[in-house]
């Protein structure tokens, strides 16, 4: 049995699960399949796929006139009267005229064939960088992004929208998206405005994901609208979220991973499985202590649960031992768990995954779950969860200009190794900076880590940056940097 | 709660029996039974029994698909990749064969959307390579291409182009 002897209806079969590219190229193969790429029902727009040509320089203007080529010539060749997904991956490209009529042409299209997914990913390291730079970025700083325009609503066939570094604009979800089932929002600026309106005009919506997003401290309120609600995860909220309210009666899996200042749940009896954790909660540890008990009250009918090793920490707080002041080896956690404060009712719970190293806090906190969940049947635990084995003691950065890519190495260091002791910085020898540049950007860079907020695992870091005088900053264990100026 | 037995007979006259929940996502045996109520077994001519025992093994796991378990269907779907993960070639395009003749959905699109994985990402070149498919585009097709490419209408797509680009 060979792949050539396979029925025609079966190739074609095949065929409907292969993306366009790879369909056009799987019927170049022999001249009989020739026209049959026209059956394709998965159109991936994806640069990577592209770069061949590219670099060919067929098409010297780049990626995007390559596959405005593809949209204009190829698509309208399709056959199948509908399809089903539409994926986009390119990156954003300054000429915002040119992009309109681009996603214009592909949003059309998209209705004509009644598309059932559209997934539009315009992530480049400039647009993450353009969104990690605006801490308080506004609907305007994503303006040179490009937007959902209009032309979606006429796509009415959507069952699935991923939208990745896409701005929203005015774009608000006032019409109805009556066969929305999924919708997932990733590095985008979301506003409770857009929360509310999902929740009426989409009334099919199961399926919500909140990531990377920019959230503008507003209040997240989920109400009675989102009667569907079946999986909600809000992810890396920007610069917190600041307020969650969920009523949902129908929701089963729910994942809150972020910096959070206040949550109220309501009766969450329909909930199987819950993830968990604080990210870096670590400056507002008193809102941290004080949400404890209202995630846990919305928590009992869970059946799976899966916390991080922050929130573990946090359980055994109480007013007496804060974070920044305790040192893990020296807390005598069990006298903890014996005062502590919280009624943890987890009778429903029946699998536990605890990702922790279960050092100091975290382990009294994993005894404390123990303790509360009366019907466990498994718990696993996986201790190297968030710890990347960076094992070097000294790492050197040479040519350090600040740039985006490197602050982002020093802070990966930072926060995931646990050997760590010393990082040397020098600059740049083949273009010296002069002195006070150099003072400047050492400040600067001080500066900038100190925004991290993190929790630094191992005990104490070194920064020594290498001018004519070596200037050393010691880093503590909580990441207060002090400087020796 | 007794469920009712059902044997299969593959074209090596090979028993296999299955409960009919399982046997009933097959369309095709479905309709066997309820048309011809067989004694023997449901005979199965076209499907040889090595390949019937993969299909039964799939039919029984998935006799009870879960409606709402999330965890439950993860583990299905882990399970569906590592039923398909050592099998060779042969042996999927026979269960593709086998899946379309049964009729049973599920098994169909998994397989084939195997075979798509497989070649996804690949190059002309490799695809045939992959699949022993014998590239019959004369020189004079292929130079056909190159030449209207020469004359600046470009050639997206079907053409094989790609063949040409990935042998560079």
């Amino acid at each position: 049995m060979e792949f050539c002897d396979l029925p025609e209806h079966i190739f074609l079969l095949i065929l409907s699960f292969l993306p366009l590219v790879d369909a056009i190229r799987l019927c170049s193969c022999c001249k009989e399949w020739r026209n049959h790429w026209t059956h394709c029902n998965i159109i991936e727009l994806d640069r990577s796929k592209f770069e061949y040509e590219v670099r060919e320089a067929h098409f010297p203007n780049g990626i995007r006139t390559y596959i405005a080529a593809y949209v204009h010539k190829l698509l309208p060749l399709l056959v199948k009267p509908e399809l089903d997904c539409i994926k986009l991956r390119l990156s954003y490209e300054e000429d915002a005229s040119k992009d309109k009529s681009f996603f214009e042409n592909l949003l059309g299209f998209a209705a004509a064939k009644m598309v059932k997914e559209i997934h539009i990913d315009l992530s480049d390291a400039r647009m993450l960088h353009l969104f990690r730079r605006f801490l308080r970025p506004t609907v305007e700083s994503f303006s040179s992004v490009y937007s959902l325009s209009y032309s979606i609503y006429n796509v009415t066939s959507l069952r699935v929208l991923s939208l990745r570094c896409c701005g929203l604009s005015n774009f608000n979800f006032e019409l109805k998206f009556m066969q929305l089932t999924s919708l997932s929002f990733d590095g985008m600026f979301v506003t409770n405005q857009i929360i509310l309106n999902l929740g009426s005009n989409c009334p099919n919506l199961e399926n919500l994901s909140i990531v990377d997003c920019y959230l503008g401290r507003d209040h997240f309120q989920f109400h009675a609208a989102w009667s569907k609600l079946k999986r909600l995860t809000i992810k890396g909220a920007r610069p917190y979220l600041a307020w969650l309210e969920l009523f949902v009666p129908r929701i089963q899996y729910l994942e809150i991973q972020t910096f959070m200042y206040s949550v109220r749940l309501g009766n969450l009896q329909t909930l199987v499985e819950a993830v968990l954790d604080l990210e870096n909660q670590m400056k507002y540890g008193y809102q941290a202590i004080n949400i404890m008990e209202f995630i846990f009250l919305g928590f009992k009918w869970a059946k799976r649960l899966t916390l991080n090793h922050r929130l573990l920490e946090v359980l055994l707080c109480d007013d007496h031992i804060m974070l920044h002041e305790t040192h893990p080896d020296n807390l005598d956690y069990f006298s903890h768990i014996v005062s502590c404060k919280f009624t943890l009712l987890l009778e429903n719970l029946e699998h536990l995954i605890l990702r922790t190293p279960l050092e100091g806090l975290a382990l009294g906190g994993a005894f404390l779950i123990l303790r509360s969940a009366s019907n466990l049947k498994s718990v696993s635990v996986d201790t190297e969860y968030g710890i990347v084995a960076v094992n070097a003691q000294e790492v050197t950065i040479e040519g350090f200009i600040g740039d985006n890519d490197q602050m982002d190495f020093i802070e990966y260091l930072l926060r995931n190794s646990v050997t760590l002791k010393k990082v040397f910085i020098s600059f740049p020898k083949s273009f010296p900076l002069p002195t006070e540049e150099i003072e400047t950007l050492i400040k600067w860079t001080m500066k900038e880590l100190e925004k991290i907020e993190c929790y630094v695992l191992s005990i104490s870091v070194v920064l020594v940056f290498q001018t004519d005088v070596q200037v050393c900053f010691p880093v503590n264990a909580f990441m207060n940097i002090n400087s020796v100026f | 709660m007794s469920t009712k037995k059902i044997t299969l007979l593959s074209s090596d006259n090979e028993l296999f029996t299955v409960d009919e929940e399982a046997a009933n996502q097959s369309l095709t045996i479905k309709h066997l039974i309820e048309d011809t109520e067989p004694e023997n077994g449901v005979p199965l001519p076209q499907v040889h029994s090595k390949i019937l025992a993969k299909v039964t093994e799939y039919l029984i796991k998935h006799a009870n698909e879960p409606d709402n378990d999330a965890a439950a269907k993860e583990e299905l779907k882990n399970w569906d990749d590592k039923f398909l993960e050592k099998v060779n070639h042969e042996t999927l395009f026979d269960l593709i064969l086998a899946a379309n003749y049964l009729d049973i959905k599920g098994l169909l699109d998994l397989t084939c959307q195997t075979v798509a994985d497989l070649m996804n990402g690949m190059s002309v070149v490799e695809v045939r390579k992959l699949f022993n498919i014998v590239n019959d585009f004369t020189p004079e097709d292929e130079a056909e291409v190159r030449k209207r490419r020469k004359r600046g209408t470009k050639t997206i797509g079907p053409s094989n182009d790609q063949a040409n680009q990935s042998n560079h």
